[in-house]
């Protein structure tokens, strides 16, 4: 991928004519639901303090509690396994499968094994892996990669998954109606469940790890994660480190913050808690196996974005972002997408790579003001541009340009004089071409390119305050 | 293996960050009545439910649920339950539901809780989790006295000595909204949801 990618990206996404509506049903549907949740809390502000100090203290005891996480597992009758990178959790995994003879794996959504490319991996190895999420399993048919964090499949129609399931089910009769939704839901059903009964292992992310017990709980809408994690005979779970708590009482309130700021319900419909292996008398499978991930989580804590960290999953910040509502997932080109997507991408693929996503943003803030552990987005998106300056990554054009106005701020005289004559050029365009400026000079021509600049209508905002005062 | 397990927690521990005070545990505002707390939640998550003055009563309430949707009068029904008069109510008695698919099951929900409308299944019960994850329709028989006020309540009185090695917290019926953002019931786990309330 290179620098340039971003913007082709977003150009093309939002010359998309059929993304556009999917992408305009997050406002009623992914706001409000949020809005209308927190307000039925009767103090959502504090659960959100104290979801945002729980998870501090998690980054700040992380080792402490991951090796008290790992003896409560593994004494439950885990087994639990440490990678430090993908290629190492991918080896990990396919091990596991090739040593219990696993052919068929069902997976339920996992940003982790997305994170990983797992499903390429155990492909090579001869295993096959279904995933079991709606949304995910339809873009698994597609070949696509997931454009939302918890709605994969969010930038697609009805009728491209009826498209994607005649193509993919070959025993679908041709007369039968999959035309709405409904059917595509009970014709996906249908199909998974022969998957679920015959699959040899179930792979899982985790939503948390919870420390006092060596619990992983996972949270869905649809019930996958229960049928994946319990109905095979081997159970594989791969979570990132970050995704530590300490107790029941903490891993509660996280809970609590989340549904609600993800799909603006109370509670999820199905909170799955795994507690090591099943015994004989026991439901479930006999081998569960934990791999903690950490794949640049240790130096991302050891760095100014360590409050990343704190990201619990939900999607508020993509569901909220004026920029991903403009130009979808995909535009990313990372396994993340949105705020959160534009912090964490640079730190798994490269920032040289992804020089354009810190910059995938407009500051306005709505992403922090959302965001159920008060991460500071927009903070942490700073530091990456200020990394990529520092590491001279920005054009040269841009690096001469940003030096001006540094030289220009700081001394007020100078600032003064720029200001002023930026507003007296932008006025004199004006006239020249008649009330609009519909032709910028230098890198002002990328923005009238596709739409007028109105001058400016009086001085400065200086020489305003002052004349206000 | 034991390598990497090093060389994290060796990165971890090379980086400090300063720790928040302690954080005080939810509680939510005392209710007076958990079974009507639990009956208002679960209907605002499109599930149902109803109170029974007795357990005697589950076949006939079983057969009013599936006949008035229009469903075939039978069930895979547990064990426990299996001595009740189902020919009385005209319900065809099926064997005990199990790890296969089924239209519709009728088991225990030995936990609950009142804050969402929660049923707390694990790997521990009769049946396992599979009455809601493999049935279309799950009629799940709760005692009133199997109702907490939260999650960590229902889950701390179900745990005991142990975690079974898993616990399924069950909010109303499955729902996807992976197809054009719109609500659909019946993913994977049961389509409907219906609780029968005992003594």
């Amino acid at each position: 991928m290179t620098a340039l990618d971003f913007k082709a990206r977003a150009h093309a996404a939002m010359n998309d004519a059929r993304l556009a509506p999917a992408l305009k049903r997050m406002k009623s549907h992914f706001q409000m639901g949020r809005a209308l949740a927190a307000q039925r809390f009767p103090d959502f502000e504090m659960l959100r303090d104290r979801a945002a100090a729980i998870r501090r203290r998690a980054i700040s005891a992380m080792p402490d509690l991951l090796e008290r996480f790992e003896a409560n597992a593994t004494a439950a009758g885990a087994s639990v396994h440490w990678a430090a990178d993908a290629a190492e959790a991918c080896a990990i995994a396919a091990r596991i499968c090739r040593d219990n003879g696993v052919k068929r794996a069902i997976k339920s959504k996992s940003m982790a094994t997305e994170e990983i490319h797992l499903n390429a991996h155990l492909k090579r190895e001869g295993v096959e892996p279904v995933e079991t999420d709606l949304g995910e399993y339809i873009i698994q048919l597609r070949g696509e990669r997931p454009s939302h964090i918890i709605a994969p499949a969010i930038h697609l129609s009805k009728e491209d998954v009826a498209e994607t399931f005649r193509a993919a089910h070959a025993d679908l009769a041709p007369d039968r109606d999959i035309s709405g939704r409904s059917e595509l839901v009970r014709e996906a059903r249908i199909k998974l469940r022969e998957a679920f009964l015959a699959a040899d292992a179930g792979i899982t992310g985790g939503n948390m790890l919870i420390a006092e017990t060596g619990t992983i709980l996972l949270v869905s809408n649809e019930g996958n994660i229960d049928l994946t994690a319990t109905a095979p005979r081997v159970h594989i779970a791969v979570v990132g480190i970050d995704k530590i708590v300490e107790s029941w009482d903490d891993a509660g309130i996280v809970l609590r913050v989340l549904a609600r700021s993800a799909t603006g319900q109370d509670m999820s419909s199905y909170v799955t808690c795994l507690t090591g292996a099943a015994a004989q008398d026991e439901d479930g499978p006999k081998q569960s196996h934990i791999i903690l991930l950490d794949n640049g989580r240790s130096a991302m804590r050891a760095s100014n974005k360590a409050e990343m960290l704190a990201c619990i999953r939900c999607g508020a910040c993509l569901n909220h972002c004026p920029i991903y509502a403009a130009t979808g997932g995909h535009a990313y080109g990372g396994t993340y997408s949105g705020p959160m997507g534009a912090v964490l991408t640079p730190l798994f693929d490269g920032l040289s790579e992804n020089a354009d996503l810190p910059s995938a943003s407009t500051f306005c803030g709505r992403c922090e003001a959302v965001c159920p552990v008060r991460i500071p987005l927009p903070m942490l998106l700073r530091h990456w541009r200020e990394d990529a300056f520092a590491a001279g990554i920005p054009p040269r054009g841009e690096r001469w340009g940003l030096g001006l106005w540094r030289w220009a701020g700081r001394a007020p005289w100078r600032y003064r004089l720029a200001t002023r004559m930026a507003s007296w050029g932008l006025r004199t365009l004006g006239w020249l071409q008649r009330g609009r400026i519909r032709r910028l000079p230098l890198a002002g021509g990328n923005f009238t390119a596709s739409r007028d600049l109105t001058p400016p209508a009086g001085g400065t905002f200086q020489s305003r305050w002052r004349g206000e005062r | 293996m034991s390598d990497s397990r090093a060389a994290i927690l060796a990165r971890l521990r090379a980086a400090s960050h300063p720790a928040p005070a302690p954080v005080t545990p939810y509680r939510p505002p005392p209710s007076q009545d958990l079974t009507a707390g639990f009956m208002a939640r679960v209907t605002s998550v499109l599930g149902t439910a109803e109170r029974l003055p007795s357990q005697a009563e589950i076949p006939a309430a079983t057969a009013r649920y599936l006949t008035g949707l229009g469903l075939p009068p039978a069930a895979a029904i547990a064990a426990e339950f299996a001595g009740l008069d189902w020919s009385a109510a005209a319900i065809a008695a099926l064997p005990p539901p199990e790890k296969a698919s089924v239209s519709a099951a009728v088991a225990r929900a030995p936990a609950a809780s009142a804050e969402t409308g929660t049923l707390l299944l694990s790997s521990r019960d009769p049946h396992g989790p599979w009455p809601d994850l493999l049935a279309d329709t799950y009629i799940a028989i709760l005692s009133e006295a199997d109702i907490s006020a939260t999650f960590e309540d229902a889950v701390t009185r179900r745990a005991g000595n142990r975690l079974p090695r898993s616990l399924h917290a069950v909010t109303g019926p499955s729902r996807t909204g992976d197809i054009e953002q719109t609500l659909e019931l019946g993913a994977h786990g049961a389509v409907r949801l219906h609780v029968l309330i005992v003594p």
